[in-house]
């Protein structure tokens, strides 16, 4: 029974890196899936999500002030549903806290985030053979994320970044490559997804994001509990946003983060929690530095 | 082949399909690179208005944008001692902009001065204007 249960957590469903923010971004950037394993049962967890930020984009006019710090905080309901072997759907309902350090003092933006729905398809998995020596799985995936969260019209006296929103405003289109290959109580899990982003009513688009995730992960066990460690190379690009048919050039860009994390599972819960820190960035044209990442999750499976 | 492992096959076809057409985007909807510089019209002073020694010299300035700015700043220049005086600098997004200002021309002054205006949108495009006035 460890034994299968040790195999089935080898089916990982994988990180989906898909903000905000975000470029970033902050409230607009990722949703991350994080390393989930039995992929033949349902399941519901909640996830908490941090990102921090120091933004420039005032930097010209009040040299005084300095980077404001920014931190991006989301709550998430997250349940996933096997429609059959080879189909599952799985969906994500944020709730955000944004804070930003004025030297004024703080400004927080608080509420539902956009709503994220997911179908995965595994096109090759076999996982569950004995036969292999490497076991394989890879899945295609493509998904809507929602217009639930506010997006809110910058006011004459508002602040620079475009990303310290709760919501995108639009409807936008996840497509994600998910690939997984385990030896023994080794693995790699490779991720990527492409997110095509549509104009809001404000007549405003961010920019189309990419992002990638290599994770290296060790299975082991004590009795019912078993153990995931894993190291992760996270690397996120983002457009330029566009407003009324222009570009905003002081948006998108690019960075690469490593990360820690830690999983564990006993029969029906898994609890995880991860860290990251940018090891590369180069975010709306050098007026946004990211800080370090983190997140903690507990799943319920059935 | 399984039924089922078919039946999925076309859900996620079907899927990406509809996805693909709301990805649709037409070649004319291609963004451009705004080169628009913003617009700055000095309404109050006059060029070459004469102010009184102690007196308040009105400054309204309206500025507009094609897209929103991103910060203007008004400067009171002294000619004859090379000292500028900050009226006003903000950071602002909008398309249109007005600015009411006064500024107290010194009991000591010499003169002349000159108002130095500056506006930048987010693509730093940036557009300059000096208004030369007179002290009496």
């Amino acid at each position: 029974m460890a034994i299968k249960y040790l195999l089935l957590a080898a089916l990982l469903f994988g990180s989906l890196s898909a903000k905000a923010c975000d470029a970033c971004g902050c409230s607009l950037s990722q949703a991350y899936w994080g390393l989930m394993p039995n992929n033949n049962n349902h399941y519901v967890g909640i996830w908490w999500q941090h990102q921090s930020y120091r933004s420039f984009f005032e930097q010209d006019i009040y040299p005084e002030q300095g980077g404001i710090p920014e931190y991006f905080n989301a709550i998430e309901l997250r349940a996933r549903y096997r429609l059959s072997p080879f189909l599952q759907v799985v969906a994500i309902l944020p709730y955000a806290y944004n804070v930003r350090r004025e030297p004024t003092g703080a400004r927080a933006i608080e509420g539902v985030g956009d709503a994220l729905a997911m179908a995965s398809f595994t096109i090759i998995d076999n996982s569950d053979s004995l036969k292999f020596a490497v076991r394989h799985r890879l899945a295609l995936g493509a998904g809507v994320k929602a217009p639930t969260g506010r997006y809110l019209r910058r006011e004459p006296l508002d602040l620079s970044n475009p990303n310290f929103q709760l919501g995108s405003g639009s409807w936008d289109v996840l497509f994600n490559l998910n690939y997984t290959g385990r030896w023994r109580t080794f693995g790699l899990n490779l991720d990527g997804t492409y997110r095509y982003n549509n104009t809001n009513a404000n007549d405003y688009r961010f920019g189309h994001r990419f992002n990638g995730a290599a994770t290296l992960f060790w299975l082991g066990s004590s009795g019912m509990l078993e153990v995931m460690p894993n190291a992760s190379l996270l690397y996120e690009k983002a457009g330029w946003d566009v407003e009324e048919g222009y570009y905003h050039t002081n948006t998108g860009g690019e960075a690469l983060f490593g990360g820690l994390g830690l999983e564990l599972y006993w029969p029906r819960f898994n609890l995880g929690a991860s860290w990251s820190l940018p090891l590369s960035q180069n975010l709306s044209a050098g007026l946004l530095d990211a800080g370090s990442r983190a997140s903690v999750h507990l799943n319920y499976f059935f | 082949m399984d039924r089922r492992f078919i039946k999925s096959i076309f859900k996620t076809l079907a899927i990406f399909q509809a996805l693909a057409l709301a990805a649709c985007s037409k070649a004319a909807d291609q963004p451009a690179l705004d080169t628009e510089a913003p617009a700055i019209h000095v309404i109050a002073p006059l060029e070459n208005a004469i102010f009184p020694k102690g007196s308040l010299a009105p400054i309204t300035i309206e500025f507009a944008d094609n897209l929103g700015m991103h910060a203007y700043y008004i400067y009171m220049m002294d000619e004859s001692t090379g000292q500028p005086s900050l009226v006003e600098k903000k950071h602002i997004h909008t398309k249109n902009w007005k600015v009411e200002q006064q500024f107290l021309i010194p009991e000591d002054a010499i003169g002349p001065f000159r108002l130095d205006v500056e506006a930048v949108d987010h693509e730093y495009n940036t557009t300059r204007m000096s208004i030369p006035i007179g002290v009496e």
